[in-house]
């Protein structure tokens, strides 16, 4: 019998989507020899509690219906008057938060600290892919071509801009460095609109990315899961879209379906090489990145380059729509294969520079 | 005997679902469905205008099982469909592997003064002033094969049941008390009680808890 939990929720732009994910997912858990719990965080706060198993539930959240709990040494308990009381013993956490604190390494830190497996990346590369510059710069590191751009902090001075448009001309795209989805994304054509799209960047991040805007490119996503030690690709995937940029509620608004209901081209049709080619990219920066879990990667294909866009360290619903299997074996998969992986070592070196102390006497 | 019809769905460990009087096999598929992803799901119909005995539904039940070799089967049952399921636990200890019972019939009524009266008034003047809106419902074939059913009652051979057993009941249940509950608790060595909110029904009114208690259950 192994315990699992799936975390959702979370503080960020994509907590609904998060909940959707969830609960999609704990729908979908294997049931032999799993006891699953669902553990929603909410402003700080995990909660368990069978109400959480039901979508209805989150339409006017209670709080009294659940059970806060906490998680320490790789034990989840419950918080009962400030005391803790053992919950369950947690052999794996299933990870389906969106955005925010929960793709970003924050949560995966804490999981790390209390030696629990999880099944997504880990704190460095969930850190590098929520940060859209950070991408930008890892991946031209690794020679994988990405979109030009170059990131300013709020801060910035007019002479910093006026080179940026000059060197990429118009349109430019300009994005929050650390949001996932598409909320904050502005397509700018002048300088006015280009200072009200960094403004709007500039709420939700320190920093803003101004790349260069392209016109008539196709959007492809790829995703890749590890099980076993075997690297499976899904088919790519084509978004559709009326604008050029996939805006948040094209993309998750307007069907409660899940992710997997949108408006897609599935297999997308492009040409065997591009596709390779495709396919490729995804492996080598998976690998080359020591990505875990379930990824999904966005490229943008301009006349028949193709350009990374995007790295999702946990996609929404978990992309098992992309993949030639049931959710349940993709979840099976990922949890076995998280547990067999373990918990990130502790390396434990007594240098006996405490032991060497020698106390001064007065 | 006409054999009992049935749908099958999926592959994996067997799950018969045998559903309540006056349902059909998808009364139970609210659970069927979310189950036949992993598991072998068979839900058996007992609706048809057939006389038969009670045993005649356990064997035909039992046919089912054989037919698809099911070794080691689960089986959820509510209420008629639960008295099965207690009967063939009783009967065929070796092939079940678990049991899930939604408010099972099969206990003995506790019966007061005023039933013994209206029992005593329909037999004298032989009217259905007082008969149930069950019966009432019924042709007269099923209305043969409806009283076999209820005065077979399972109590005395309710501690031969050693089946991991799972029991889910309503608080307010009017059709089968609370009290059969605890003394299904009490006979059954292996059984857990789970009470929700609700009457007869009350599966269907706690759905998403239901769901919860059986897959966490089966899971075990």
């Amino acid at each position: 019998m192994k315990n699992i939990i799936v975390i959702f929720g979370g503080n960020s732009t994509e907590h609904d989507i998060s909940v959707i994910t969830g609960v999609e997912a704990l729908h979908s858990m294997p049931i032999k020899g799993y006891n699953t719990e669902a553990v929603y965080l909410k402003d700080g706060n995990f909660y368990v509690g069978d109400a959480l198993f039901d979508i209805e539930f989150y339409k006017n959240f209670n709080e009294k219906l659940l059970t806060k709990v906490a998680i320490s040494d790789g034990v989840l308990y419950r918080v009962k008057k400030n005391k803790l009381v053992h919950y369950m013993d947690i052999d794996c956490a299933l990870l389906a938060t969106h955005g925010g604190d929960g793709e970003d390494g924050s949560l995966q830190g804490l999981l790390d600290l209390n030696g629990i497996p999880y099944t997504s990346s880990g704190t460095r590369e969930c850190a590098i892919c929520m940060d859209k510059e950070l991408t930008k710069l890892v991946m031209r590191a690794l020679g994988v071509r990405v979109v030009f751009g170059k990131g300013i902090s709020q801060e910035f001075t007019d002479e910093e801009l006026a080179r940026i448009e000059r060197a990429y001309n118009f349109p430019l795209v300009v994005k929050p460095c650390s949001q996932g989805s598409s909320i904050g994304i502005s397509k700018v054509c002048s300088h006015d609109e280009l200072m009200e799209g960094v403004k709007l960047a500039s709420e939700f991040s320190d920093r803003i990315l101004i790349e260069k805007g392209l016109v008539d490119f196709i959007e492809i996503n790829s995703a890749c899961v590890a099980i076993n030690n075997k690297l499976i690709l899904s088919e790519l995937e084509r978004p559709l879209s009326s604008s050029d940029i996939l805006t948040f509620e094209e993309k998750y608004v307007g069907n409660g379906k899940g992710m997997g209901g949108g408006k897609h081209e599935f297999p997308a049709k492009i040409s065997c090489e591009l596709r390779e080619k495709i396919r490729a990219t995804t492996k080598k920066v998976y690998r080359e990145l020591g990505l875990k879990g379930v990824v999904r990667i966005d490229y943008i294909v301009y006349k028949n380059i193709v350009f990374l866009n995007e790295i999702n360290t946990i996609p929404g619903s978990l992309a098992h729509y992309l993949f030639d299997m049931s959710y349940t074996e993709l979840l099976k998969g990922m949890i076995d294969t998280a547990i067999d992986n373990g918990a990130r070592k502790k390396i434990h070196l007594d240098t006996g520079v405490l032991g060497g102390l020698k106390t001064i006497k007065k | 005997m006409t054999k009992l019809t049935h749908i099958r769905y999926g592959s994996g460990e067997n799950i018969l679902f045998l559903h309540g009087w006056g349902g059909n096999s998808s009364s139970l598929s609210c659970f069927s469905n979310a189950l036949k992803n992993e598991f072998a799901t068979t839900c058996v119909d007992f609706s048809g205008e057939w006389q038969r005995t009670f045993a005649d539904y356990v064997d035909g039940v039992k046919e089912i099982i054989d037919n698809y070799r099911m070794d080691n089967v689960t089986i959820i049952g509510h209420s008629f469909g639960g008295k099965v399921a207690l009967a063939l636990a009783i009967k065929y200890p070796y092939i079940i592997n678990k049991l899930i019972l939604l408010a099972p019939s099969g206990i003995k009524p506790r019966r007061g003064i005023k039933y013994k009266f209206k029992v005593l008034y329909n037999k004298i003047f032989k009217s259905n002033k007082f008969a149930s809106s069950d019966y009432n419902a019924l042709s007269p074939t099923m209305k043969k094969t409806f009283v076999d059913i209820v005065n077979t009652h399972l109590d005395k051979d309710l501690s031969k049941i050693t089946t991991k057993t799972l029991l889910i009941w309503g608080n307010k249940d009017k059709e089968t008390p609370i009290y059969m509950a605890y003394k299904l608790r009490r006979k059954i060595v292996n059984s857990r009680l789970v009470i929700h909110k609700g009457g007869h029904f009350s599966y269907l009114e706690n759905y998403p808890q239901t769901l919860r208690e059986i897959i966490k259950f089966i899971g075990e």
